[in-house]
């Protein structure tokens, strides 16, 4: 029984000495990362995903406005707002314009931005006018614009227009959205004059 | 000295209980992760491959109509998108053989099946090249226009046509692999 006392209070000792020691001395807490070269080839490349451009949703906004035209010669187009938390990035503008009856002229369009307008150009239709298209014109233009969230993208056009409710005035604006969560969508440079 | 020996030998107890069960009780595997820093530099990068740009299938179509009739537009119906995929519609072209005395170019309008969105489309005409019957003329624009698998692009194009000459269109761009991205909703 003594044997058996003297091994517990050893023990004891030892455990009391154990919890003073982890107690007092401090602890080594460094962060250490180990060093690594990775030696994938170009025939065995690392399988990455851009996350970026995968958050990219697309944008493509089309309306058709009966009775647009004001003053004989102007229509705009108020495009699908800009979300909360995203960025448009605009790619291409199109319209297809139906034309009063002698008109000569090819049509334009004005694509307001946050900084200013792009001009985009059109042309006539073919001629003679189509049995069931009559004279027309079209724009169709690639284009390079940014709009932030809660702005709403607005194209003017100009022509010999047709105002009729049954005969809209069409467009389509398309692009993307850049999701802000992600790039957290820095401000356009150089930043707009007052 | 007593309680001195008493505690001692209560603590010995509770090392050896917690010996015991160290010994006994299975041990938690937490999952650790071994952190670790590339070291490649510019001149030695990591070679990857982008999984969405891979996952893309190059798109081009092209339709010929043997003939279209004068005072219409001739219509072009793609393949309908494959499930699965969305199409990224990139470019337009079209060769169009317009009637000699044409004086106005050709224009297209790309659409859908479900004609929700359009496209206007204008080209050029070209010169005579010395033939008598038609003017070589064509139409070429970079678009970004969106379809949905299980949906048709189709065009309609319009021009002053040469009498029995083929008149083709093309369309290209790429399938976008909704297994890899989701493809999230069009907004629009």
């Amino acid at each position: 029984m003594t044997y058996v006392k003297r091994i517990l209070m050893g023990l004891g000792s030892i455990a009391l000495l154990a919890l003073l020691m982890a107690l007092v001395v401090p602890k080594a807490r460094a962060v250490v990362a180990t060093l690594v070269q990775v030696v994938n080839t170009t025939s065995n490349p690392v399988p990455n995903l851009d996350t970026e451009r995968n958050a990219r949703i697309p944008y493509q906004s089309s309306l058709a406005l009966p009775n647009c035209v004001v003053h004989g010669y102007y229509c705009q187009f108020n495009f699908a707002t800009v979300p909360a938390g995203y960025r448009l990035h605009a790619q291409n503008f199109s319209a297809f314009l139906n034309y009063n009856s002698g008109a000569t002229a090819a049509p334009v369009a004005g694509l307001v931005t946050p900084t200013g307008l792009i001009g985009l150009p059109g042309v006539l239709g073919p001629a003679p006018p189509f049995v069931e298209l009559g004279i027309f014109g079209v724009i169709n233009q690639a284009v390079t614009a940014y709009f932030n969230a809660g702005s709403q993208p607005q194209a003017s056009v100009f022509g010999n227009l047709v105002n009729s409710p049954e005969v809209p005035q069409e467009a389509t604006l398309s692009g993307y959205l850049e999701d802000c969560a992600v790039t957290s969508c820095p401000a356009i440079q150089p930043p707009a004059q007052p | 000295m007593t309680l001195v020996k008493r505690i001692l030998m209560g603590l010995g107890s509770i090392a050896l209980l917690a010996l015991l069960m160290a010994l006994v009780v299975p041990k938690a595997r937490a999952v650790v992760a071994t952190l670790v820093q590339v070291v490649n530099t510019a001149s030695n990068p990591v070679p990857n491959l982008d999984t969405e740009r891979n996952g893309r299938i190059l798109y081009e179509a092209t339709l010929v109509q043997p003939s279209c009739p004068a005072g219409y537009g001739c219509v072009f119906e793609f393949a309908v998108v494959p499930s699965g995929y969305r199409l990224h519609a990139e470019n337009f072209n079209a060769n169009v053989y317009s009637a000699q005395g044409a004086t106005a170019p050709p224009a297209a309008i790309l659409l859908d099946n479900t004609t929700t969105h359009q496209f206007f489309l204008s080209g050029v005409l070209g010169p005579a090249l010395g033939q008598s019957s038609w003017l070589g003329s064509g139409l070429n624009q970079r678009i970004t226009a969106y379809f949905n698998a299980g949906v048709q692009p189709m065009v309609q194009l319009y021009a002053d046509w040469a009498t029995g000459l083929p008149q083709a269109v093309t369309l290209t761009g790429y399938l976008e692999d909704c297994a890899v991205t989701g493809c999230p909703a069009v907004q629009n």
